[in-house]
């Protein structure tokens, strides 16, 4: 429970509830007690003014013993006004005899009634005006908080300050003491149902209030690291401090990715730098016995006597050999170590290196490539391409597949398009295996030949596409690689 | 304050204040400025009813070719004061004054109700009240309406000097009104538990003001007495009194006098001889 109530979603609703509790409550009893208390006081103050103006009014007919004159003085305020049903004030005026002089009410309190027969209020104010000194009046006003009126007095004097009687006005409270605390319930019981019903209007405003934050602490609690959850794009699209905080979480997140991205490409990178200083130490070591092959061969020559057929082998060989060369020389970075021009014979070569590969595996082979013209394309490298393109189609068509080589130039360039039935390559899963050397692509070959593939391709100035399967097409897979002229 | 006031109190007020305002004389001028023929009221009627002094006052001084004015004082006493002294010519007064200052007083004539020259006093209570009899008020309060009133003093006073008594003792307090209508006033909001009151006065109210004298109950009707009458003062000169007295009697003869005496509920002025009014000398000589 203390867990509960230290979130937001209850503190806040709560909060609410209760600050809107309290100041209604508050200004509820501060508005009564306020206007109660004036209200009394101002009634108060009147009923001593009309006490003594009354007094100083009756000081001649009390003299003169004008008991009709002084009636209706005291008459007329005590008077009920239109539309209303009684007076709520009493006056009685005390003689200096101790008995009533007059009274509005004389059916009450008739005159020549002696003072002690009055109301024990009346004749408390009455006399103890009465036994007063000479010149203190009594402040009056003593309101009785259980009582439902307050007595005041005026003594009445002569001009030689003589004190001939005194006038008691009883004002009863506007509202009784018992109509008070009723009201007070009432205030009570309708307060309570309008408060409730701003308290629970408070706590559903807290609920709104606080709802984004939950909204985004959920979405933040679910949220896996690598993505940013659709939850969160909605909560930062407010305008207010938590859309901010989304955004900012948002923006976190992005930047989180691309920090792990990068940590994967360096990994990658160092990765493949272990493979390359590996396969350099591995082609220093074959670079070696080739060169003596090589040498052999040229001395074989040398010594004469070669008939047609071992010149053709040696040839053979010689170009195999110095393929491997060049091969390993591209590990090493050691490129165009022996540049020469594509050529007819090349792409010749190729073609009886691969050809029985593709007896072997059972697939049918067709191959119309024919040379560049006028396009001067490095011999070794663009063999290379085209070797690690028909042998990874011939492996994707395998057996009973089909696999075309064919060549096409323009101005752009010199295009091979490397057709083969089977699995389809997107040029996703292309660029997926160009760029990760060592990823197993979906039909299980590690691209790393596509890789190298890449490269040489790149160094040659060329490019790597996936050409959509056509209408009609029996391939599936179509891989064009165009190569351009190297110039300067 | 003022606006509590009741309305009568305002309206005696109202009267009060045009008196004076009319009777300023004329500062120069081709006409004589002559003084106008001043007119005092007393209580003995109900003369708080200024429609009613506007119209009599209006047929006056049209029959009598002359300016009438009313005078109206709080009690009997000013009028009296007025009327001995010379400021006012004619007075409506009671007949205990009249016999009291006989000598410089002049009967002009006397109302006649109900088709005498003659009226009562009665005795009144709450109308919820016990009593019965002026025996049930010792001890009690009592409101009479002047000290020169007949019906509203003097027969109480005689009644209770016959008792060996006088109001001092026999009642508990007692004080004046001033005016017969405050008694029936007091008495219907029982300030007082009796009043002594103008028997024409009460009659005239039940219906003028039925709530009032229904709030009340008469228990005794004095004898009869001679009708307060119109006397003229020392100042007034034989042909004027002359002329007020035909110009009175000749009311029931005018439209606008009928209308008057209508309105005051009299059938007219007649002249009675002095004698009218001497069982209330011998009650004022009883109690002196």
């Amino acid at each position: 429970m203390i867990r509960q109530l230290a979130s937001y979603r209850l503190r806040v609703p709560i909060a609410l509830t209760l600050v809107t509790l309290l100041s209604g409550v508050t200004v509820a009893v501060t508005t009564f007690v306020l206007v109660d208390r004036h209200v009394e006081a101002s009634a108060i103050r009147q009923t001593e003014r009309l006490a003594r103006t009354l007094a100083g009014s009756l000081a001649q007919p009390v003299l003169r013993n004008d008991v009709w004159q002084a009636y209706q003085m005291v008459r007329a305020p005590t008077q009920p006004r239109d539309g209303e049903g009684g007076t709520s004030m009493r006056i009685v005026v005390v003689g200096a005899d101790d008995r009533v002089f007059v009274s509005p009410e004389p059916q009450s309190f008739p005159i020549g009634t002696h003072v002690s027969a009055l109301p024990p209020r009346l004749a408390q104010a009455a006399s103890s005006l009465m036994a007063g000194s000479q010149g203190a009046i009594d402040p009056g006003a003593r309101p009785d908080e259980e009582a439902d009126s307050w007595v005041v007095g005026a003594p009445i004097r002569t001009d030689a300050d003589t004190i001939i009687g005194m006038v008691v006005v009883e004002q009863q409270r506007a509202i009784p003491r018992a109509q008070t605390r009723e009201i007070v319930g009432q205030l009570a019981g309708l307060g309570a149902g309008a408060i409730a019903l701003i308290g629970i209007a408070g706590w559903v405003a807290g609920r709104r209030m606080t709802a984004p934050l939950e909204q985004l602490r959920e979405a933040m609690h679910d949220a896996p690291e690598t993505r940013v959850p659709p939850a969160v794009d909605e909560v930062a699209r407010r305008h207010d401090e938590v859309g901010e905080l989304a955004r900012a979480y948002r923006t976190m997140i992005e930047e989180l990715q691309a920090k792990r991205e990068m940590e994967r490409r360096m990994l990658q990178a160092e990765r493949m730098a272990s493979i390359g200083r590996l396969a350099a130490g591995i082609a220093h070591e074959v670079n070696n016995p080739l060169g003596g092959m090589l040498n052999a061969i040229e001395n074989r020559r040398l010594r004469g006597g070669v008939d047609e057929a071992t010149s053709r082998t040696l040839g053979l060989l010689e170009r195999g050999i110095e393929q491997v060369h060049t091969t390993v020389g591209a590990l090493l970075n050691e490129a165009r170590r022996e540049v020469h021009d594509l050529q007819a014979d090349d792409l010749q070569d190729l073609f009886l290196l691969v050809q029985p590969q593709a007896e072997q595996v059972g697939c049918s082979l067709e191959w119309s490539i024919e040379a560049p013209r006028g396009m001067r394309l490095p011999a070794v490298g663009v063999r290379q391409v085209i070797l690690n393109l028909t042998l990874n189609a011939i492996a994707a068509a395998g057996d009973a597949g089909s696999v075309r080589l064919a060549s096409a130039q323009d101005a752009d360039g010199w295009a091979v398009r490397v057709s083969n039935t089977g699995r389809t390559l997107s040029q996703q899963q292309l660029e997926e295996l160009l760029g990760n050397a060592g990823a197993t692509s979906s039909s299980g070959r590690t691209g790393l030949g596509l890789w190298i593939t890449g490269r040489l391709l790149h160094l040659a100035g060329g490019s790597l596409r996936v050409e959509a399967p056509g209408g009609g097409s029996t391939f599936a897979t179509t891989i064009v690689a165009t190569m351009r002229e190297q110039r300067g | 304050m003022v606006a509590t006031l009741k309305r009568r109190q305002l309206l005696a007020l109202a009267a009060a204040a045009i008196a004076p305002a009319t009777s300023l004389p004329a500062a120069g001028g081709e006409r004589t400025p002559r003084r106008p023929i001043r007119f005092g009221l007393t209580p003995v009627f109900l003369d708080d009813r200024i429609g009613l002094l506007s119209r009599w006052k209006a047929y006056l001084s049209d029959a009598l070719l002359d300016e009438v004015e009313f005078v109206q004082r709080q009690t009997y006493a000013q009028i009296l004061d007025a009327l001995r002294e010379g400021q006012i010519e004619f007075g409506w007064i009671c007949g205990y004054p009249y016999v009291l200052h006989e000598q410089r007083l002049r009967l002009i004539c006397v109302p006649r109700w109900q088709g005498a020259p003659r009226y009562r006093s009665y005795l009144i209570v709450p109308a919820g009240s016990k009593a019965h009899r002026l025996e049930d008020l010792s001890g009690r309060n009592f409101a009479f309406s002047d000290p020169l009133s007949n019906s509203g003093f003097l027969y109480v006073q005689y009644l209770l000097a016959q008792r060996g008594t006088d109001a001092q003792r026999y009642f508990r307090r007692s004080f004046f009104t001033w005016s017969h209508r405050h008694v029936v006033e007091a008495v219907a909001e029982r300030l007082a538990d009796a009043g002594a009151v103008d028997g024409y006065v009460w009659e005239a109210m039940t219906r003028i003001a039925p709530q009032l004298t229904a709030a009340t109950r008469v228990i005794h009707r004095s004898p009869e007495f001679g009708f307060p009458p119109i006397v003229a003062g020392p100042r007034a000169s034989a042909p004027a009194i002359a002329a007020f007295r035909k110009v009175l009697i000749a009311m029931p003869q005018d439209p606008r006098g009928r209308e008057v005496l209508a309105e005051l509920q009299l059938d007219g002025f007649g002249e009675e001889p002095r004698e009218l009014f001497d069982s209330i000398a011998r009650m004022a000589e009883a109690i002196r």
